[in-house]
C-alpha cells in the first residue's frame, strides 16, 4: 500500500531565527556554532531568575519592510513569517499551497499583553480593536498569506513546544493519502514577556548557559523564530524528502515527561514505522534537548532504545527554544545539514551524564554526509512528536 | 469522504443533557443572563456549576481552568454514547480546538507580572495557559495515547477540525476520532470581543457571549446517528465580500439542497456576509440561529451547531442540514449532514 502513496518532499523553505535572517545566515551560524543567546532586550526581566534570550536581529522590521512596507505595523511574529515565507517562495517560485498547516504557541501574544496591560491597568481606551485582532494566534499566518496572495485553508496547530513538527507531519499526511498537493508548513513564535515570566516562575529557565545533555544542566534559554516549507508530492524519488512522522501522548503530567521516555520513544519508533526506516539508518538525531534536567534524560533515554548508535546535539544550545516554532526551525536546520554535509553542534557541552551514554556532537560541527536525520519535538500536555527528513 | 457521527456530548448554559438542551432550544428557552465577575455589568450566558459537578471532581482537573472542566465533561458524554472500549480508545485520535484557549488563567498570571514585576508569575496558572492544555486532560482522563491534536483558531476551526477528522479516519491506525471544542469566560475576553464587535452587548436582538463545549465521536464505518455529508477544509479570506464569495464556491458543491440551514449568526455586523451567501444558494431554505438561545461561544457553538443538527437529523426532523460559518477573523467554511448511510457493518454497540 505504502509503495502507491507519493513522496513528500522540501521544494523550498526559508527560516529565520537568532541564529540569521535567512538560510544562508543560519548555515555561517551552524558552521561556527554560534551562541546566539544575549540578554533579552524585548521587555523588562528584573525579578526573573534567567534573563537571556535567543533574539532574532534587531533588522526584522527593516528586512521585513522591504518585502512589504505594511509589515512595519505587524507583530514579530508576523514580520518572521513575512521574511520567512518570502525566502521559500524564492527558493519555489510560483508555489501556490492547497492548504497550509502551521504551528504555533502563542502567535501575536505581544498585543495581547497591551491589551491585557491596558486593561488591567485601566487604561482600556488605548486599546483599538486592531491590537486584539492582531492577538489571535493565527493572526501572524492570515498576514503573511494574504501579502503573497493565498486563500487555501488553514489550520494552525498548537501543541505546545512540539507544535512545529506536528504541523510538518499533518502536512505530510495531507499531501501523502492525497487530500493536498501542494502544502505550505511550519511554525513561528516571538518572544513574549508573558511566556518568559512562565518559563522563569517554572524554573525551567536557566540563568547560566543553556546546556543540553550536559550532567549539569540547569535550564533551557527561550528563543524565537519562524520556519516555512513548501511541501510537495512527488512521485520520483529526488530532492530531500519529509520522509516519515510520528506523534504520541503521554498522559504522565502536564509539564513534566514520563521518565522513562515512553513518549518520545513510541514517537520516534512511530515516524521510523511510517518512514519505513530501519533504525540504524538514522545518521543523526537533531534532539528537543531543551536543557531541563528532566527533558534531557527522558529523550535521553528514549534515543538510547531507539537508535542508540546515532549522534545528537541539540541545536537549542545555540539559539534557544523556539516554542511552537522550535520543530519548524529545526527541521530547517535539519536540511542545511543534509545540503551541507555536517551534523550542528550541541555547544555549552562539557560532560555528558554517566547513564546516558549518548553520542553528543560536543561543541563543534561534525563534518559528515548525513543521509536520514530525524528531529524530535516535546512540548506541554504530553506532545510527543517526530520527523525524518532523507536524501534518496 | 464521509463519516459517521456516533457520540455527542455538550456543556451549554441551558444544561448538558442531550434531549433537554435540544428541546429547550426547540422551544426557544434561552438561558438567565447574569453579569461577568470584575466586568462593567456585561451580561453574558454561564453553564451552572453543578452542570459539570463530575469533572470538577477529577483529580487530574483540581488546578485546571473552566476551558478544561468544560471540554472533559462533554467529552466523557461524547465518548459513553460512542461505547468506545478501551482497545478502541487506543485507536482515537484527539482534536481539540479553541478560539482563545484558557484565559482566565492568563489574565491572572499576566495580572500578576503586570502588578508585582515579571518574576512574580504563579507556576501553578502557567501551565493551564498552553492552548493544549485541554486536549492534554481530556486524553488524559478518557484514556488516548494516539494523535492529540489542538487547533486554534475563530469559529470556523471547527470545522476544520471536523474535516481533519474525517481525513484522520483515512489512516491505516486510526478507527475514531473525538472532536472537542470548549470555551469559557472571563471580562478580558468578553471585553475584547465586545470592542471588536463580535458580541453585541447593546442590542437586544443579539446573541450574548457564552461559555461552554460541544464534543462529537467520529467513525469511518457503521450507522451514526447521522453522516457527515460534505466537510470543506474552509477558505481563508481579507474582506467581507470574499466571505460570502468563499461560502458560495463551497455551498456549489452541495447539490440537492439542505432542508435547513443552522446558521452561526449572532446578531452583529459580521452576519450579514453569511446570510447574503446562503439567501442566494439556497433562496427558501429555513435557516435558524441557535446563538440566540445558546450563546457565542465562538468555535464551541460551531460544534454544539452540528451536534443539533444531528440530533434533528436523529429524529427524522431534517434529512440534510447546512452548517455554515463565517468565522469572524479570516476563514469561512461549511459541513453538510445527512441521514447515516452505512456502507459496511455497524462498529456501534
Amino acid at each position: 500500500m505504502s509503495a502507491a502513496l507519493p513522496s513528500v518532499i522540501i521544494a523550498g523553505y526559508g527560516c529565520v531565527s537568532p541564529l540569521g535572517i535567512g538560510r544562508e545566515e543560519t548555515v555561517q551560524s551552524l558552521r561556527t556554532s554560534r551562541d546566539s543567546i544575549s540578554p533579552v532586550r524585548l521587555f523588562a526581566v528584573e525579578g526573573c531568575q534567567c534573563r537571556s534570550a535567543g533574539q532574532v536581529d534587531e533588522s526584522l522590521t527593516e528586512r521585513a519592510s522591504a518585502i512589504a512596507r505594511k509589515t512595519r505595523r505587524w507583530t514579530r511574529s508576523a514580520q518572521m513569517v513575512a521574511c520567512a515565507l518570502d525566502e521559500a517562495l524564492r527558493t519555489r517560485p510560483g508555489f501556490r499551497p492547497d492548504c497550509i498547516v502551521i504551528g504555533t504557541t502563542s502567535g501575536g501574544m505581544s498585543r495581547g499583553e497591551d491589551f491585557m496591560r491596558a486593561m488591567i491597568r485601566k487604561e482600556g481606551e488605548v486599546s483599538t480593536a486592531r491590537r486584539i485582532r492582531d492577538y489571535v494566534p493565527h493572526q501572524p499566518i492570515l498576514q503573511a498569506m494574504r501579502l503573497f496572495g493565498f486563500n487555501a485553508p488553514v489550520r494552525v496547530i498548537s501543541n505546545a513546544c512540539a507544535s512545529g513538527s506536528n504541523a510538518l507531519g499533518v502536512a505530510r499526511q495531507l499531501i501523502r493519502h492525497g487530500h493536498a498537493r501542494r502544502v505550505l508548513a511550519g511554525g513561528y513564535d516571538s518572544l513574549a514577556e508573558l511566556v518568559f515570566a512562565g518559563f522563569d516562575c517554572l524554573r525551567a529557565a536557566t540563568p547560566e548557559k543553556c546546556r543540553p545533555f550536559d550532567e549539569k544542566r540547569s535550564g533551557l534559554c527561550l528563543g524565537e523564530g519562524a520556519a516555512m516549507f513548501c511541501l510537495e508530492a512527488e512521485e520520483h524519488d529526488i530532492g530531500i524528502r519529509l520522509a516519515g512522522y510520528g506523534s504520541a501522548f503521554d498522559a504522565h503530567h502536564l509539564t513534566q515527561p514520563h521518565p522513562s521516555g515512553r513518549g518520545p520513544r513510541i514517537a520516534m519508533e512511530r515516524a521510523l514505522a511510517d518512514a519505513g526506516f530501519e533504525a540504524s539508518r538514522i545518521d543523526y538525531v537533531n534532539a528537543h534537548g531543551t536543557g531541563t534536567p528532566l527533558n534531557d534524560s527522558s529523550e535521553g533515554r528514549a534515543i538510547l532504545d531507539v537508535c542508540p548508535q546515532a549522534p545528537v546535539s541539540s541545536t537549542k544550545s545555540m539559539m534557544g527554544h523556539s516554542l511552537g516554532a522550535a520543530g519548524a526551525i529545526e527541521a530547517a536546520i535539519c536540511t542545511m545539514a543534509l545540503e551541507e554535509g555536517f551534523l550542528p553542534a550541541n555547544i555549552n557541552f562539557r560532560q555528558g551524564e554517566a547513564d546516558l551514554p549518548l553520542d553528543i556532537i560536543a561543541n563543534e560541527i561534525r563534518p559528515t554526509i548525513p543521509r536520514t536525520v530525524i528531529s524530535n519535538s516535546f512540548g506541554f500536555g504530553g506532545s510527543n512528536a517526530s520527523i525524518i527528513l532523507s536524501t534518496p | 469522504m464521509k463519516a459517521q457521527i456516533i457520540g455527542l456530548g455538550w456543556v451549554t448554559p441551558l444544561g448538558r443533557d442531550l434531549q433537554t438542551v435540544y428541546q429547550s432550544v426547540l422551544n426557544g428557552r434561552k438561558p438567565v443572563t447574569s453579569p461577568v465577575p470584575e466586568s462593567n455589568n456585561q451580561q453574558v450566558y454561564r453553564v451552572p456549576a453543578d452542570t459539570i459537578a463530575d469533572a470538577l471532581a477529577l483529580p487530574r482537573l483540581r488546578r485546571s481552568s473552566a476551558i478544561s472542566h468544560f471540554a472533559v465533561a462533554a467529552a466523557i458524554d461524547a465518548v459513553a454514547q460512542a461505547g468506545l472500549t478501551e482497545e478502541q480508545l487506543a485507536r482515537t485520535t484527539l482534536i481539540f480546538t479553541a478560539s482563545d484557549g484558557g484565559v482566565i488563567y492568563t489574565r491572572r498570571f499576566y495580572g500578576d507580572v503586570v502588578e508585582h514585576g515579571p518574576g512574580s508569575g504563579s507556576p501553578l496558572l502557567f501551565p493551564e495557559t498552553v492552548y493544549n492544555a485541554p486536549a492534554s486532560h481530556v486524553a488524559g482522563t478518557v484514556g488516548l495515547s494516539g494523535e492529540v491534536l489542538t487547533l486554534v483558531g475563530d469559529s470556523s476551526t471547527t470545522l476544520s477540525a471536523l474535516n481533519m477528522g474525517v481525513e484522520a479516519l483515512q489512516m491505516p491506525d486510526v478507527d475514531f476520532c473525538l472532536i472537542v471544542a470548549s470555551q469559557e469566560m472571563d471580562w478580558i475576553s468578553a471585553e475584547a470581543y465586545d470592542r471588536w464587535g463580535l458580541i453585541n452587548g447593546e442590542a437586544p436582538e443579539a446573541a450574548c457571549f457564552s461559555e461552554g463545549a460541544a464534543a462529537i465521536v467520529l467513525a469511518q464505518e457503521g450507522k451514526g446517528l447521522a453522516e457527515i455529508g460534505l466537510s470543506h477544509p474552509g477558505l481563508s479570506y481579507g474582506t467581507s465580500d470574499e466571505v460570502t464569495r468563499s461560502l458560495l464556491a463551497i455551498f456549489d458543491q452541495i447539490s440537492p439542497p439542505p432542508d435547513l440551514i443552522i446558521s452561526s449568526t449572532s446578531g452583529t455586523h459580521f452576519d450579514q456576509t453569511e446570510e447574503l451567501a446562503y439567501q442566494e444558494a439556497f433562496p427558501g431554505v429555513p435557516a435558524i440561529s441557535p446563538k440566540m438561545s445558546l450563546g457565542d461561544a465562538l468555535s464551541a457553538s460551531s460544534l454544539q451547531h452540528v451536534i443539533l443538527g444531528t440530533l434533528f437529523i436523529h429524529h427524522g426532523i431534517h434529512r440534510r442540514i447546512l452548517i455554515p460559518v463565517a468565522g469572524f477573523n479570516g476563514q469561512a467554511s461549511a459541513l453538510l449532514l445527512t441521514e447515516s448511510t452505512p456502507q459496511t457493518d455497524s462498529v456501534i454497540a
